[in-house]
């Protein structure tokens, strides 16, 4: 059965140790944490054991979640990519981006399109779907080394051997046209 | 510090990309300035919209059960009751106790006095927590509005646009109905004009025809008419003026063609040896220069036959005739006209 509660509510209800609240929030963005701990792992195998790390987390610390700072969603996606690219840099492997996305996607959301509740707050996942893929490829490529691979600017620079000005260029300019993609199909 | 600038460090604090060297300087800046927490939350929000264009993974259905069985036995050990069993002490173990209740005396004292100083910083950081969250509120509060500002502007924006593209839609039809109906009136014109001028050009062509015709009938009727003796005759009556007779008669006849004609007179006084009678002809084309006919006189009755001809000009068409009276040998000019046609 759905469960129509909040993300706020079901976190405050973990912080009460609820463990069907956390079964219920597991249902609404496992996937998608998995998704992106699999994106940055490339591996089944550690996607799972950071997923499980961070739903343990979750309910260990849910009751230190403040949601005056930011979104539930945002907080474990936070979370996820902190253990994931810990992960990484840990066995010092390096984020490995994937150029053939688009097609990958196509093919992959004709098996099992997006549900609503996977992702609140971001109804439109199509648009999202159009925004992402209306970037050049090197801004989005710049933009996964930074938010998935964990890597600062001036790694960046030393891994695509570019100059630091147009790395800083490319997120911010990748990061804007993201936006007002979203912003403007929105409207 | 430009606005690029500040766009380039909240991409990279909403990546969480951001140097630690740059952080704290942001952050504060963040802290500050509504316009930048605003362009921080729709950039970290877009940000983590990418993982959404990523192939969609489940997790192994197993992860979810393995995941509730650790917290189960986190519940499990939390609830366990405390009772742990008494064992016989000997007396190395007793004095070691005594020792350590000592020992556990000295620690309370000093962790009495640490927890008065954790209590007293606590306090602080509480106070400073509470005034942080109240001015977090305060800052969500502007923001909120802010984007309610913005909403209303871009709906307004939106409204102004739609009613604008509409008018000019409107304008463009209407335009092009009247462009439609300028075309179709123009080319009714164009084709009645072209009627018209067809139907003129027709009349002009039988106008030319007509006047061919014409001008060869009149050919044909001047020649026949120049082929017909009397139609170059001219015969004029003259008729007296009041110094001449009463019953004074006189009529001329003149051929064109031959340039000679015939005068006969009756009624008219005898004139003494000194004076004579004299004949003149006035052409059409100088009728202000009268032709001497030639001179005469009259028998005892009044009437005389005269031969018109010898002329000192060619006469094209008659349009008088007249006779005067003159001294003996005749005038160059006529001085007193007692007869004349019309």
């Amino acid at each position: 059965m759905k469960n129509n509660l909040k993300d706020t509510q079901l976190l405050q209800r973990i912080a009460k140790q609820d463990r069907q609240a956390l079964s219920d929030f597991y249902e609404r963005y496992a996937a998608m944490l998995y998704t992106t701990a699999s994106r940055i792992l490339r591996t089944s195998e550690e996607a799972a054991q950071v997923l499980e790390e961070v739903f343990l987390q979750i309910w260990d610390e849910a009751g230190a979640y403040d949601a005056k700072w930011s979104e539930p969603f945002h907080w474990v996606l936070s979370v996820t990519r902190q253990k994931a690219t810990a992960r990484l840099k840990a066995q010092k492997r390096r984020y490995s981006f994937v150029e053939e996305l688009t097609q990958e996607t196509a093919a992959l959301a004709a098996l099992r399109p997006a549900r609503e509740d996977e992702f609140p707050g971001l109804a439109q996942h199509a648009r999202i779907h159009a925004a992402v893929e209306s970037l050049p490829l090197e801004q989005r490529q710049t933009l996964e080394l930074a938010f998935l691979g964990g890597l600062t600017p001036n790694e960046i620079v030393a891994a695509l051997n570019q100059p630091a000005a147009t790395i800083k260029t490319r997120i911010r300019r990748g990061l804007l046209g993201l936006r007002d993609g979203m912003r403007i199909k929105h409207d | 510090m430009t606005d690029e600038y500040r766009e380039v460090q909240a991409s990279l604090y909403a990546l969480g990309a951001l140097p630690a060297e740059e952080e704290r300087e942001f952050e504060m800046a963040l802290h500050s300035d509504l316009k930048l927490q605003l362009l921080f939350g729709e950039l970290s929000a877009a940000a983590d919209a990418m993982v959404v264009a990523f192939p969609r993974l489940d997790p192994p259905a197993a992860l979810k059960h393995r995941i509730l069985a650790a917290i189960d036995q986190r519940l499990t050990t939390n609830n366990i009751p405390r009772n742990p069993a008494l064992a016989p002490m000997s007396s190395w173990q007793s004095w070691l106790a005594w020792a350590m209740t000592g020992a556990f005396g000295v620690l309370c004292v000093i962790l009495i006095f640490l927890d008065q100083s954790y209590r007293q910083q606590n306090s602080g950081l509480i106070q400073q927590l509470s005034e942080l969250k109240e001015q977090t509120t305060q800052l969500q509060t502007e923001r909120d509005s802010l984007q309610t500002q913005v909403d209303q502007l871009s709906a307004r924006y939106g409204q102004i646009s739609s009613n604008f593209q509409q008018q000019v839609a409107e304008r463009i039809d209407d335009l092009q109905r009247k462009k439609a109906d300028l075309q179709k009136q123009f080319d009714q014109h164009s084709v009645d004009s072209q009627t018209q001028v067809s139907g003129l050009q027709s009349q002009i062509f039988k106008a030319a025809a007509e006047q061919d015709r014409l001008k060869q009938e009149l050919a044909g009727a001047w020649a026949s008419l120049k082929r017909d003796p009397f139609a170059q005759m001219r015969l004029l009556t003259l008729k007296p003026s009041a110094e001449a007779p009463p019953k004074a008669l006189a009529a001329a006849i003149w051929d064109l063609g031959q340039q000679k004609g015939l005068l006969g007179v009756e009624g008219l006084a005898v004139l003494p040896p000194s004076r004579t009678y004299q004949t003149w002809i006035l052409d059409r084309k100088s009728p202000t220069a009268p032709i001497n006919a030639g001179v005469f006189n009259v028998d005892e009755k009044g009437a005389a036959r005269i031969q018109l001809n010898g002329l000192s000009a060619h006469v094209d068409d008659v349009s008088r005739v007249m006779i005067s009276t003159e001294r003996k040998g005749g005038a160059a000019a006529p001085t007193k006209v007692i007869l004349s046609s019309n």
